[in-house]
């Protein structure tokens, strides 16, 4: 059976698609010590990310237990995480 | 672990150098494009026969350093050279560098012949003997110690660091707790993962040449760079460098993809850095980086882990990807179910069970270990029987 989503470290506020995920599916785990239930504000492809908490604009988005940037905007549960709403702090030229 | 793998080993073929190959070439190099088709002429004639050609005109010495480094390498049973004449890079200067290297070695040039088919119908029957000879080798036994093993990753995805890499680092720490050496570069692709690099640090000297390496890398990048057609298309303000692919596959930012990356390099102390060129004196995990040389394709990044002595390379790709060397086998991980799907005939380790629960990222990771060895003994990869080879070198000291 495929799993929905992989949730790499237990300090992380995303989770990774393990498949193509729809819009309105749910996805479960444990986030903070508590159980969560998402529903997904949109479909979500293999491999990408999504938010499993209400995020707000400059909150790092943490992902492999460390941080892969900070969010451009305030981002909510559910929601696709990407290039429109999530910024690195590695800058190059 | 150790005593469950302690009489592993794999068939090779022993150099004069002390090194072991795990293929058996004759090699034939053109310093530069202006030979013609002499190399695929007599690799056309030549049965097995590798043609490695030179794209460029001139090379300094970190260039120089490289290439000596991919002539020499153990796969190589001997080596055929052949210019042109007017290059920086001429002939007699490569043969030059390779005295004393104890491999077996003939060096022509196509303008003193006549031309490139002159120089083919001369090169042909001396290939020919030299190729009869490497028929006549026997195979031996030998130990993993006397495998380096290269770890490469490309066109990487959101799957890559859940599944093909940690996986890749498992195997990675098996070769090294059975003696293996491990080389990994694209150190490009290091950035943002720092502080994980220097914490696996053997040693404070190794320590400060990560952060060196690091800086150095950074510092390539402080001219300003434009932004790629796909990132204007997708309205990207910053430049991130990291691909289209590796953005449609999920990937945002340059350190998220960096941790992911890291991970095939599994979680043993780093023992060192090498240039390219360097051959591994201690046993070991060893960066290879060349910073102005770091910035290429993954067939060119190849070049580097072949010249510090890597026999086979692992690779680990997401979307899905073909290339192949020329002079070391690579065996291609994946853990993309879709590309699975449509890149069959690429991929030898399927890495996306990882994702339906089926296998773990340990027993994938004993599967490419033992992969590792039946490829290193003769088993051809997905790329070795699909002819698709490949040879790029990536200039240090890239002027004309």
């Amino acid at each position: 059976m495929v799993k929905k989503i992989i949730h790499l470290d237990v300090n992380d506020n995303v989770v990774i698609a393990a498949k193509d995920l729809k819009k309105g599916e749910s996805i479960t785990g444990f986030f903070n010590g508590l159980k969560f239930k998402v529903k997904l504000k949109e479909d979500i492809k293999l491999g990408h990310k999504v938010a499993i908490t209400n995020l707000e604009k400059d909150m790092k988005i943490i992902k492999y237990g460390f941080c892969i940037g900070h969010a451009t905007r305030k981002i909510e549960t559910g929601e696709h995480i990407h290039f429109h709403n999530l910024e690195g702090e590695v800058r190059l030229g | 672990m150790q005593s469950k793998h302690k009489k592993i080993g794999f068939s090779g073929y022993q150099r004069e150098d002390g090194s072991v190959g795990v293929r058996n070439y004759i090699a034939i190099m053109s310093t530069v494009l202006c030979t013609g088709p002499v190399g695929s002429i007599v690799s056309r004639e030549v049965e097995g026969l590798i043609d490695l050609s030179i794209d460029f005109c001139t090379a300094g010495d970190e260039t120089l350093q490289r290439i000596k480094g991919i002539a020499t390498n153990p796969n190589i049973a001997g080596l055929i050279i052949v210019g042109f004449g007017c290059e920086g890079l001429s002939e007699d200067i490569l043969a030059d560098s390779l005295l004393g290297c104890k491999k077996p070695l003939e060096v022509f040039n196509v303008r003193k012949l006549g031309g490139a088919f002159q120089a083919a119908d001369k090169i042909v029957p001396i290939a020919e003997k030299m190729k009869e000879k490497t028929l006549l080798q026997k195979k031996e036994f030998f130990p993993i110690s006397e495998l380096t093993v290269g770890i490469e990753c490309g066109g990487s995805d959101g799957t890559s660091g859940i599944t093909s890499n940690p996986a890749t680092g498992k195997a990675v720490d098996l070769i090294l707790e059975n003696g293996g050496s491990v080389v990994f570069g694209e150190v490009c692709e290091l950035l943002g993962c720092e502080h994980l690099l220097i914490k696996r640090a053997a040693n404070p000297d190794v320590q400060k040449n990560i952060e060196k390496i690091l800086e150095d890398t950074k510092k390539c990048f402080t001219k300003k760079v434009g932004r790629t057609a796909f990132e204007k298309k997708m309205r990207i303000e910053n430049p991130r460098r990291i691909s289209q692919g590796n953005i449609e596959g999920g990937l945002t930012t340059l350190e998220e993809k960096s941790l992911g990356a890291v991970k095939k390099s599994g979680n043993k102390p780093i023992d060192g850095i090498l240039s390219s060129g360097d051959k591994i004196l201690k046993k070991g995990l060893y960066i290879v980086s060349d910073p102005l040389g770091s910035f290429g394709t993954d067939i060119g990044h190849m070049s580097e882990l072949i010249s510090c002595g890597a026999q086979i390379i692992i690779f680990t790709t997401g979307i899905g990807s073909p290339v192949g060397s020329s002079i070391v086998p690579v065996i291609k991980v994946c853990g993309n179910p879709k590309s699975i799907h449509f890149m069959k005939d690429y991929i030898d380790i399927d890495a996306s069970q990882i994702l339906s629960d089926e296998r773990s990222i340990q027993e994938i990771g004993e599967d490419i270990f033992q992969r590792v060895i039946l490829v290193a003994s003769g088993k051809r990869t997905k790329a070795e029987i699909h002819g698709l080879g490949g040879f790029q070198v990536l200039r240090p000291d890239s002027c004309i």
